[in-house]
Order: structure tokens, then sequence, then C-alpha cells
């Protein structure tokens, strides 16, 4: 039994051996490696949008429109009579207050990932 | 088939989301896992493909995942094996296929038609499981516990597998003149 077991075994060895190579590649790989980038592509864009909307609504949560509104007449004010009282470079950095400066930051990492995400599509497309 | 270079590969997806690294991966492992494929589905080419496609995108996708207890190529004939058999649940087809028409599809710019129409022959008279065992021992070299860790089947039982496949194997292998 034993025996016939281990010429079973070497037949079916040396079947295979005999029988089985090495599949080329022929643009399977890339084939792959295309529909990875595509599905990389589609859930980064639905990070986007998720974050981007995000943002958004924070910025409408947080009254962002009035601050605007606020920090660039308080700007404006500030260039109009800056040269007259010097006081009142104090008086506007004391008025910036958490709110705009959450603001601010939204705005700019909006900004800056939209930034980051032109230079990873146009660097990383493979 | 597995090195310190996979894991050094799959950190470099894991962690610095390396895509380049991936594809290294695929084109180090295409030809076992499309084999596989082929021979469960005893010579059906474009199928073989569209499954081994699948299993590489699942094995991209669950990457992170992936924990450094069992090797990589294990891992991966892991997801293969259930591509496979989710496929298998979802429609019946192997059972309908025709084996030389099967290998004469994919072999129709070859020489060896009536080699690879053996092989095919030999293995569609084996039960699934039975052909998915013979294949990864005596095609792949896989050892049984690792066949084991692959179909989350006991080792007495991938025995069993092997024995009886190797018997059909051995049967229908002599009665077409292999033996020596």
């Amino acid at each position: 039994m034993d025996m016939k077991n281990k010429k079973e075994d070497e037949l079916l060895r040396s079947f295979f051996k005999s029988h089985t190579k090495e599949i080329e590649d022929n643009g399977f790989s890339e084939k792959v490696m295309q529909q990875i980038d595509q599905k990389r592509q589609y859930n980064g864009r639905l990070w986007e949008v998720i974050s981007y909307g995000t943002c958004l609504l924070l910025f409408f949560l947080l009254d962002g429109t009035n601050a605007f509104v606020n920090l660039f007449s308080k700007t404006y004010n500030f260039f109009q009579l800056t040269f007259k009282d010097t006081s009142l470079l104090t008086t506007l950095a004391a008025e910036l207050n958490t709110t705009i400066i959450l603001h601010i930051l939204i705005v700019g990492g909006v900004f800056i990932g939209l930034l980051v995400e032109y230079l990873r599509n146009t660097t990383t497309t493979h | 088939m597995n090195s310190p270079n996979d894991f050094w590969l799959i950190t470099q997806i894991v962690v610095f989301n390396r895509v380049s690294a991936f594809n290294t991966l695929v084109k180090k492992y295409q030809s076992p896992i499309r084999r596989f494929f082929l021979h469960q589905t005893v010579g059906n080419e474009s199928l073989s493909d569209d499954l081994a496609q699948e299993t590489f995108i699942k094995a991209y996708k669950n990457i992170q995942h992936f924990n450094k207890r069992s090797s990589f190529s294990t891992w991966l004939y892991r997801i293969a094996y259930n591509v496979f058999y989710d496929e298998v649940r979802s429609r019946k087809v192997y059972n309908n296929l025709d084996t030389s028409e099967a290998a004469y599809k994919m072999h129709i710019e070859t020489k060896d038609v009536d080699t690879q129409l053996d092989v095919y022959a030999s293995l569609k008279g084996l039960k699934e499981i039975e052909r998915t065992c013979i294949m990864l021992r005596y095609i792949e070299d896989l050892s049984i516990k690792d066949i084991a860790a692959i179909t989350k089947i006991p080792e007495g039982s991938i025995k069993s597998h092997i024995s009886r496949g190797k018997v059909k194997m051995a049967t229908y292998l002599k009665q077409n003149g292999y033996e020596k």
C-alpha cells in the first residue's frame, strides 16, 4: 500500500512537472493596476467631496459669511486709518477672535487640500 | 515563493500607500494565481483571468489586514480560494464545461493542446475540493499545513482529499499511458 502510494505520488509529480509552466504576464498586471487606480481615484473623490462638504457645512454653521464680512471691513478700516494712528494695529489684533481664526483655518484648509489633491493627481498618475 | 522582500513591499503599500510596490507583487504572483484558476476552471482562460483580477483587487483592498503570521502567498491563495468558491456558489457552470473545448480555447495558438487537454481532463474527474488540494499540493508544491490554512479545512481532511484525488488521477494517467 505504501509502495503504491509512493508510486502514485511520483507519477503525479512527474506528470504535473512536465505539463505545467509559468504563465506569461501579457498585460495582466497592467489591467489589474488600471482597475486599482480607478478605484483609488473614485475613493479619493469620495473623500474629497466628504471633506469639502464638511468644511462648507462648518463654515455656514459657524456663521462664516458674517465673520468674513467683519474681517474684510476691519481690514479695510485698518488700511484706511493705519497711517493716522498706530495704536489701531494692536486694536485689530485684539479683535481677531478665535471664530475668525477658525474660519481662516477652514478656508485655508480647503485651499491647501485642493492644492495637495491637484499635485497628487499630476504627479502620481502611475 | 515567499520572501522577506514581500513584507517590505507590503509595508510600502500600507505605510506609504505606494501602488508601484503592489504592482511588483502582482507581477510576481500573477502566474501561480492565474494557473490556480485555470486548473480550477479546467482551462477557462477568460474566467480565470477575471477571477485572478478580482483576487488581486481584493488583496489590495484588504492588504492592511494581512497579518504576517502566514506568508503572503498563502494569504493570496486564501483569497483566490474564496473568490473561486464564491463564484462556484453564484454560478454552477464548471460541471458543464467541455474540457476539450476549454483547452482548445486556451491553447488555440500553442502546439501543446493535447498535453493541456490531458491535464484538464484528468482534473475534471476530481471533485472541486479534491482538485484544489491536488493542485496546491502537486502543482504549487504547498505543504499540507499551508493547504489547511488556505482552505480552512483540518489537515486530516486535506490528506483524505489528496489521497482520494491522487487515486483518481493515477488511474486516469495509467489508463492514458502515462505510467513509466
